[in-house]
């Protein structure tokens, strides 16, 4: 259980990274969110899925990084201030639901669920607060993660494990993609300045 | 064996297609005969016997599959090829990459419909919403907004249908959906959630169906045709196989998706009342049917699922069908605001005439279709009791408003001659009219002739019941 514990707390704390932080340093905070949940993987004797996600883990932060080489990093819509106490506070709202709903865990699992439902918050905030289309997307990848530690629970769960990865790659090259397009149009990536240049 | 080489004609097709499609015109001929072949070869293995026992039940048994499966499976494939030849009337010159885009998104929707594994099924589900968000590209500028939030609502819904598959996996232990046993409550309350968030999200349900007028607005008139009849209808009838795999269903969750059906055909309905633009009118359009299925999942009855699930079937054809006519519409006057079109009718008859079957298809109207699946679906409804027949009743009403909505465009469009000068006809290609004059009469006969498929339907809604 302490294990568990000592890697949710780095799980929650990178994925508070990812909403308060620019989008180059909070790309860096995927990559440490990826292999932290790589190194669990390991620990769970899941050797293919720990090889997976350190592999194709580092992929979508190239991608995201590669993007935003090409694009300017838009002006975030909240400061950092705002943004440490919306984390707060959607961390004790995950906490008070994880409380409330505690008996539908497995009763194995009931610290690995309160840091992942706390996560669940996190990935929201991250995709309600931000008009970049990179931190959209590491909202997503957020969520992605949790079904990557959920596969845990299970047994035989490596070609899964595989398969979400492969296709976090691909929704990060498919929305990198479209970004840099949008980007070469338009000169921002910046969802609320693309909706009044375009009309 | 033939079930496969179906699905894989259109991605060997896709792949002939981007890889010797430098000329246009050649790509879209190769992507036509592919799919074509596709549907030719999917009839004849269908219907002249082969073997001892012969016929549908025999096809379908060899492949470890349901008819009812394969008969939407079929649906997606014919209407993927109407929408192949759509887009070869449609778009000039298309891009390398329209074709073989298009054929992974036919292929894939087919291939979800009816693979019976949760890996398999998911990857079916990614790779088609990948496609389609490149599609949707495909006009760049505004589209790219559209595309945007097209994958990233709908990765936010795929994450949510991936937690709710792997907590399936964990809970069954297996990633058969056909060897499913019975698990606690607290479980399928938990995954039925996540399922109906995550799939909801991609039949564009009421509140998350913010991406639906945007995407099918910006995307090319075929597309967004093929989107709003097919892939919807088949994401529903996904929705219904997976949820229905839960043993037993909650009430508490049936009622919730009921309750949803309604908004979202209310939200659908009045919003499609007051669009200038026919593909934004028809986007809202496609939310009311998404609203009306919803409705049939959450009555839960078998009756009330085989009404479903010909209301699924019935959308690809009826959808599909309006969705040709605002394409024939939008190539012939370059048009595709109401205020701007007027007095078609008299140059442009076969597709006025479409319009208005499919649109009264669409409204439930008899003897078409739409009528016998609506119908099937509100008896169930009056049926169930509780709070079912009053929401049954909720729902005729907001069909009505819908009717009156397509009275509208349909007036606007082709008559109201006397007001507005009548709009002129540059060009209308024999590619569009042919599914336009398929689809109307597929409307008519599966709609005074119902027994045959309802039939099968009602053989695989018990199966999914597991009756």
């Amino acid at each position: 259980m302490e294990t568990v514990l000592l890697f949710g707390i780095l799980w929650v704390v990178f994925a508070v990274l990812i909403v308060i932080l620019s989008d180059k340093r909070a790309t860096l905070a995927l990559v440490a969110l990826n292999l932290t949940i790589a190194a669990f993987l390991l620990i769970e004797n899941d050797l293919a899925g720990a090889l997976a996600k350190a592999t194709l883990g580092i992929a979508s932060p190239i991608i995201i990084l590669l993007a935003i080489a090409r694009t300017k990093q838009p002006r975030p819509r909240f400061g950092v201030p705002t943004l440490i106490l919306a984390a707060l506070f959607t961390l004790a709202l995950s906490y008070v639901v994880a409380f409330s709903v505690r008996s539908q865990f497995p009763e194995a699992r009931t610290t690995e669920a309160y840091l992942l439902i706390a996560l669940f918050g996190i990935a929201f905030l991250t995709l309600v607060s931000q008009t970049s289309i990179v931190k959209l997307l590491l909202g997503i990848l957020i969520l992605e993660n949790i079904a990557t530690l959920l596969l845990v629970w299970g047994e035989n769960t490596a070609l899964l494990t595989v398969v979400t990865e492969v296709f976090a790659v691909l929704i990060t090259f498919t929305i990198a993609f479209i970004a840099v397009m949008d980007f070469v149009e338009y000169d921002t990536i910046d969802s609320s300045k693309l909706k009044q240049l375009r009309g | 064996m033939y079930t496969v080489c179906v699905l894989i004609i259109p991605l060997v097709t896709a792949a002939i297609c981007a890889l010797f499609g430098r000329n246009a015109k050649t790509a879209a001929y190769v992507a036509v005969i592919g799919m074509t072949l596709s549907a030719i070869l999917f009839t004849v293995r269908w219907f002249i016997p082969t073997g001892a026992t012969a016929g549908l039940d025999s096809y379908a048994a060899a492949i470890g599959l349901s008819t009812g499966a394969l008969v939407v499976a079929y649906v997606v494939i014919v209407v993927g090829t109407f929408i192949t030849w759509c887009s070869l009337g449609y778009i000039e010159n298309a891009r390398r990459i329209y074709y073989p885009l298009l054929l992974i998104v036919i292929s894939t929707t087919a291939a979800a419909v009816i693979s019976t594994n949760l890996a398999t099924l998911y990857i079916f589900f990614e790779i088609g919403t990948l496609s389609t968000a490149l599609l949707v590209t495909y006009r760049r500028g505004r589209a790219f907004e559209a595309a945007t939030k097209f994958i990233v609502l709908n990765s936010v819904g795929s994450s949510f249908t991936l937690i709710a598959l792997i907590l399936m996996f964990i809970n069954y232990g297996t990633l058969d959906i056909s060897s499913f046993g019975s698990i606690s409550s607290n479980a399928i309350l938990l995954i039925s959630l996540f399922l109906f968030i995550g799939l909801g999200t991609k039949i564009g349900v009421v509140p998350m169906h913010s991406w639906v007028p945007d995407t099918y607005s910006e995307a090319p008139t075929p597309v967004s045709a093929f989107l709003a009849g097919t892939v919807k209808a088949a994401t529903a009838f996904v929705l219904i196989r997976l949820l229905f795999a839960l043993h037993p269903a909650l009430d508490v969750v049936l009622l919730f998706i009921s309750v949803t059906g309604v908004l979202t055909v209310g939200v659908g309905a009045l919003m499609a009342y007051t669009q200038k633009d026919l593909k934004r009118f028809l986007a809202y359009s496609s939310i009311e049917q998404a609203g009306v299925i919803l409705f049939a999942v959450g009555i839960g009855s078998a009756a009330a699922l085989t009404g479903g699930i010909f209301q699924i079937i019935n959308n690809m054809v009826m959808k599909t069908l309006v969705f040709l006519c605002v394409a024939a519409v939008i190539a012939a006057t370059k048009q595709r605001n109401t205020d701007g079109l007027a007095g078609l009718v008299t140059k442009m008859p076969i597709v006025a005439a479409g319009f208005l079957i499919g649109a009264l298809a669409l409204s439930g109207i008899p003897p078409l279709n739409g009528f016998i699946s609506e119908y099937l679906i509100l008896q169930a409804g009056f049926q169930k009791g509780g709070f079912y027949p009053a929401l049954s009743v909720l729902l005729l009403v907001l069909t009505f408003a819908m009717f009156a909505a397509y009275v509208k465009v349909f007036q606007r469009v082709f008559f109201r001659v006397e007001q507005v000068k009548v709009s002129e006809v540059s060009y209308q290609s024999i590619y569009i009219i042919i599914p336009i004059i398929i689809l109307s009469v597929l409307c008519v006969l599966m709609g005074v002739f119902p027994t045959a498929i309802v039939d099968q339907i009602n053989k695989l809604s018990l199966t999914i019941l597991g009756g």
